[in-house]
């Protein structure tokens, strides 16, 4: 790993690796091919690996490993040579139904950018997003590629309850909401995935440093998946593009 | 075996050693805010150190017993046994119709209480902590409360020696408490006036503390570079401050990722001193070194290795017959449990 990086303790329990500070896919992906290298490391005493922006923090306990013993370690796996598997980026596909009901503010969002709704939804479609971090809440991914002619103010008044599998734009940046929640983002679509299954270790069906894709579809479309999904059925759109 | 839930109190959850593993899900690890009270009370009734127990703010939790089991109760509480004082921090033993009530102490904000029979709770990602913000783990993901009844498996008969927590774990009660800490990961973002108001002057809980954080008033501390980051792992003990310029320390179910400065970091053996503070009480904050926090660690270790081995183990009772009284005598009160052996 050629980067600039720096480590630090972050409390007692915790250490950070500090890359170059920016929202830039080139750095996000280093620290996320960090992060693997250090779980395959397996080093004992590591209670947990969170990945951001540009950091890496990974929590330990000091009862176990040294401070100085873990520094070295993840030192030893910056070393190693992770260039090879930044060559594939896994696409994860979530379908989504646009407008109506499902996306009640898709009007607002085309009017505010002097846009038709289908041209919204075309260029809210068209892109890979990259996912930067998971964080905030349970499987909430920080995406990052929205085209700035999608970029909308979020509303002045924020709805008490937005469904889960909303997709919406807040400011320059796009998101789906895992979980029934409140929140102030303009809603464009939602998707009949779910994208938080407790029962599941892996949890979330996507991963921090992967890309998604949202794919239009219609009502009838809607109402299949959601069925399939309740019954367990459905199997998830994944490509694997090599670059 | 069940046991009534006849008050729930104030905020009362089920909590454990939290959810570790899973903030790069963003997943909030939850579990008990007072970590060494809650250990304590586990030791108490013999359970593993991760064994799920109730906590609760200000007391006010009621229980009534429907079988016989060891209970240990922890932390800000003064407990009583159908209606009389018992004493805290000691192994207590509950037989059928027992009623245990926590009225809260009067000082300190968490207590805990153990059981030695096993809470039958499914785990929600290897953890029993109960997230209310999300509404997973625990009792239904939520707060215990009037009417709930909590399940647990049938205890073999078994003979428990009284333990007792030793004086070392005692806290102490100061008139203004020093929490220690580590320049935090920002700390180079506040100005040398910024840094010295932090350790120099005197800082007040707020009435705004929760199992999230814990809110502090004093003077501003005026960050020279900007109050926002980009989002980041978040550790438990990290002191953040706001643009307003208000003090905020992240606890238990402080959201995994966060985006202010962070000046400081509460080191982990200061943790327990700090969620106990009620509101306003004074507090100072003294800087230490990463070695200084990881030798308190050990040393901390150390008196909790010691104490367990001066430990009796439980010792398992083959019965052919068993009955049990509740005996008053001079005003005292006891419970006998009679045991005819094979």
């Amino acid at each position: 790993m050629k980067e600039k990086i720096k480590i630090v303790p972050n409390g007692d329990s915790g250490m950070s690796i500090v890359f170059e500070k920016g929202i830039s896919e080139d750095i996000n992906s280093s620290v996320h091919h960090l992060a693997k290298g250090i779980a395959e490391a397996d080093i004992t005493g590591v209670v947990d690996i969170v990945p951001a922006y540009h950091t890496l923090l990974i929590c330990y306990n000091p009862l176990d490993i040294s401070y100085m013993t873990l520094k070295e370690q993840v030192m030893q796996v910056c070393e190693q040579d992770y260039s090879k598997s930044e060559k594939s980026r896994i696409v994860i596909h979530i379908p989504v139904l646009y407008g109506g009901e499902w996306g009640e503010d898709i009007e607002t969002v085309a009017s505010h950018n002097d846009l038709t709704i289908d041209e919204v939804i075309s260029m809210h479609s068209s892109v890979m997003y990259r996912v930067y971090m998971l964080g905030f809440k349970p499987g909430f991914p920080y995406l990052g590629g929205m085209s700035d002619q999608l970029a909308t103010p979020r509303l002045a008044r924020p709805r008490l309850k937005i469904l889960k599998g909303s997709v919406g734009i807040a400011g320059r940046q796009t998101g789906i909401y895992p979980q029934d929640s409140p929140g102030g983002w303009q809603l464009i679509g939602r998707t009949p995935l779910e994208l938080v299954d407790w029962s599941k270790e892996e949890l979330t069906i996507i991963e921090p440093g992967q890309y998604i894709k949202f794919d239009p579809i219609d009502k009838e479309g809607f109402e299949a998946i959601e069925e399939a999904v309740r019954l367990g059925t459905y199997t998830l759109d994944i490509e694997c593009l090599e670059e | 075996m069940i046991v009534d839930i006849l008050k729930g109190g104030f905020q009362s959850t089920i909590q454990d050693c939290g959810r570790n593993g899973y903030r790069s899900r963003g997943v909030t690890t939850a579990g008990a805010m007072d970590q060494q009270a809650y250990k304590i009370a586990n030791v108490l009734v013999d359970n593993d150190l991760d064994a799920p127990c109730i906590e609760m703010a200000y007391g006010g939790v009621s229980l009534l017993f429907h079988g016989t089991m060891e209970v240990g109760v922890t932390g800000a509480a003064n407990p009583t046994v159908n209606g009389k004082p018992v004493s805290a921090n000691v192994t207590l033993y509950m037989i059928p119709g027992d009623l245990l009530e926590i009225k809260p102490a009067a000082s300190g904000v968490y207590s805990y209480i153990a059981f030695s029979s096993t809470l039958l709770l499914d785990k929600v990602l290897e953890s029993m902590s109960t997230d209310i913000k999300t509404g997973i783990g625990g009792y239904h993901g939520r707060q215990i409360q009037q009417g709930d009844q909590l399940l647990f498996e049938e205890q073999s008969h078994s003979c428990l020696q009284q333990r007792v927590m030793p004086t070392v774990f005692e806290g102490i009660t100061e008139k203004e408490t020093v929490i220690r800490i580590l320049s935090g990961i920002e700390y180079d973002a506040f100005d040398s006036e910024g840094q010295g108001l932090l350790v120099s002057e005197v800082f007040e809980a707020s009435g705004d503390c929760n199992r999230m954080a814990y809110r502090f008033k004093g003077p501003k501390i005026n960050a020279t570079s900007g109050y926002d980051i980009l989002s980041d792992g978040l550790t438990t003990g990290t002191i953040q401050i706001t643009e307003s310029g208000e003090l905020i320390v992240m606890l238990a179910d402080c959201q995994p990722t966060g985006g202010y400065t962070r000046i400081g970091n509460v080191i982990t053996v200061d943790l327990p001193k700090l969620v106990q503070l009620q509101p306003q009480t004074k507090v100072r904050f003294s800087l230490v070194s990463l070695e200084e926090a990881h030798m308190a660690m050990k040393q901390e270790n150390k008196d909790f290795q010691k104490w367990m081995k001066t430990l009796k183990p439980r010792q398992k009772i083959e019965i052919k017959n068993e009955s049990n009284y509740n005996m008053t005598i001079n005003n005292k009160r006891y419970s006998v449990q009679i045991v005819e052996q094979q």
